[in-house]
């Protein structure tokens, strides 16, 4: 049997399972890139807090505690192997009462899948704290300042003026963080998950089609990863363009002239 | 007629031990356009800064007037309070070396609390947001927002601040930018108009919200010297409709023309005010003289 002969078999009599693979991974890659995104915004804006000298006592401490949770939580989930991450909560997370392993099961979902949504959420969030910030620290305080002299409390600046740019500026970093996260997600399969990486073994399981099996998977990644590699290529090309930027307003463009 | 809007009371602010204003005291009429001038590194950024609470002032207070009511803008409270503490600790400190009988160190204690309280009464500051939205500033980089057009510049901070309707804010925002000769550039995007236009629209931007006074950072210093005509006109114009302002400038010759009152600012002190023909024609203070041969004798 030729190699291309193992991969058609492994094609024809598998490809549910590494459908249920692709569709595994892609599930974790965007989820874990768009939570992780909120939670990014979060702890960003919670690691910029400035503590002002006339702040009140007790609002000073508020503000540091949170500073430093903040810092906490990007540094170790940056600073720590992602699979690392996953086993301390997979098996952690029955210290507070949570059994991963009977949460019932339906199609791809199961305690598995949950559990591999977390870890990869909060370890792109962490991620994504760092573009943010980077993001926000490189609009010019300028704006801000204008925007507060004109009376707009520091929200509506923040989430008008400032962050908007941010995201905009950003955008080509987010988008690649879900590039990282169609990869890396092959290292959830440490806690019994089955995502594309792990769909292999279950495939080739049997028949010992090792190698096909894994130039299948590697073709597909390369696939996921191509098609969003063009689509941060085609969103940026459009950004640099001048007509495309985050706004606000909803109202749609209209041509005013005025007599 | 002479109605007070502003008023400013030996204002002190220190970055860290640096004095950068040093008692600054300055009232502000309806109608009046101040120039402040001065050197660099006088002050007279920070001056205003401390007037929008850009900065926090360590001393001294800020008034602004409405028609009903008055707010106090300043929060120098806190570093008034602190002083006061540590003045008494330090009065009772030396009573104690003294020996001094415990009645006496009582009184001071008390005096120590009830300067305090009075200082209570005097905050009756809250919504800094509103002030800022009649006392509003023009900077010297523009600081558009990048992310609008001209027109949604203009509009934003009258729907966010004022909640003017999206209709009424529009209206409002086409008759600022008439007013400052772009009603042809309204759809026109930040990066896409002169630095003189983007001057003209964050002055417009700044009258979209019914300011009682504009304050002006160097609005045209950072501008092409082909566009600091337009950008000076513009702000000649609003002097003529009754403006109030406060304009930061190193243009003597606008200053004297558009200024009902000029004060010159060195190292955080007010060392001349006056009209403008008594100040540029005639100063007084010898450091006033130096420095304004130093412009004129170079613009000449
Ligand atoms: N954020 C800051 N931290 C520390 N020092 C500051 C800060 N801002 C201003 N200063 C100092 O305060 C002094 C006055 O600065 P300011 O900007 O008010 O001067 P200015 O009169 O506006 O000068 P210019 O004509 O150059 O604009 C300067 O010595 C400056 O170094
Ligand atoms: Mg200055």
């Amino acid at each position: 049997m030729s190699s291309w002969d193992k991969i058609v078999k492994l094609l024809e009599d598998y490809y549910q399972t590494f459908l249920n693979g692709v569709i595994s991974t892609l599930l974790l890659a965007i989820v874990g890139t768009g939570i992780g995104l909120l939670i990014g915004i979060i702890v960003a804006l919670g690691r910029n807090i400035k503590i002002k000298e006339t702040d009140r006592f007790i609002i000073k401490i508020l503000k540091r505690v949170t500073k430093v949770l903040a810092s906490i939580y990007v540094n170790f989930f940056r600073g720590t192997p992602m699979m690392v991450q996953a086993m301390i909560i997979f098996f952690g997370s029955s210290l507070f009462g949570i059994n991963w392993t009977n949460m019932g099961s339906w199609w791809i979902f199961n305690g598995y899948m949950y559990c591999g949504l977390f870890v990869i959420t909060i370890n792109t969030g962490a991620y994504m704290s760092e573009i943010i910030r980077s993001g926000l620290n490189g609009i010019d305080k300028g704006q801000e300042e204008a925007s507060r002299s004109l009376g707009m409390s520091y929200w509506k600046t923040m989430f008008l003026v400032i962050m908007p740019q941010a995201l905009r500026n950003t955008l080509p970093t987010i988008l690649n963080e879900y590039i990282v996260n169609v990869k890396d997600s092959s290292v959830l399969n440490v806690i019994g998950l089955t995502e594309l990486y792990a769909s292999v073994s279950i495939a080739t399981n049997k028949n010992y089609f090792k190698v096909e099996g894994y130039i299948i998977i590697a073709i597909i990644y390369l696939v996921l990863t191509l098609l969003a590699t063009l689509l941060v290529n085609i969103i940026q090309r459009k950004l640099d363009g001048k007509k495309i930027f985050i706004n606000p307003f909803k109202h749609t463009k209209e041509v005013i002239s005025y007599e | 007629m002479n109605k007070l809007i502003l008023s400013i009371r030996n204002l002190k602010k220190y970055f860290d031990n640096n004095v950068v204003l040093d008692g600054i005291s300055l009232d502000v009429n309806k109608g009046d356009v101040i120039s402040i001038i001065g050197s660099s590194g006088s002050g007279k950024s920070t001056f205003l800064r401390c007037i929008n609470r850009l900065e926090d002032s360590n001393d001294g207070e800020i008034y602004y007037y409405d028609d009903k009511k008055s707010y106090r803008i300043d929060n120098s409270a806190y570093y008034q309070k602190k002083k006061i503490k540590s003045d008494t600790r330090k009065r009772i400190k030396t009573l104690k070396i003294k020996k001094a009988s415990k009645e006496e160190i009582f009184k001071v204690k008390k005096e120590g609390l009830n300067q305090l309280k009075s200082l209570k009464n005097k905050n009756d500051i809250v919504d800094i947001n509103y002030v800022r939205s009649k006392v509003t500033m023009v900077f010297q980089n523009f600081n558009l927002f990048n992310n609008m057009d001209v027109l949604e510049n203009c509009i934003i901070a009258q729907r966010k601040v004022l909640h003017r309707s999206y209709e009424e804010a529009k209206e409002i925002a086409l008759t600022q930018l008439k007013r400052v000769g772009l009603q042809d550039r309204v759809n026109y995007r930040v990066n896409e108009i002169s630095g003189g236009q983007k001057q003209r629209v964050a002055i417009a931007r700044a009258l979209c919200m019914n300011p009682e006074v504009l304050l002006f950072d160097e609005p045209t210093s950072a501008l092409d010297p082909e566009m600091v005509g337009e950008v000076l006109d513009v702000i000649k114009e609003l002097s003529s409709e009754g403006m109030t302002m406060i304009i930061v400038t190193h243009e003597m010759k606008f200053a004297h023309e558009v200024s009902t009152k000029v004060v010159f600012l060195d190292q955080g002190k007010v060392l001349e005010e006056g009209d403008p023909e008594q100040v540029f024609n005639n100063p007084k203070n010898s450091r006033t003289k130096e420095f304004l041969q130093r412009y004129i004798g170079s613009n000449k």
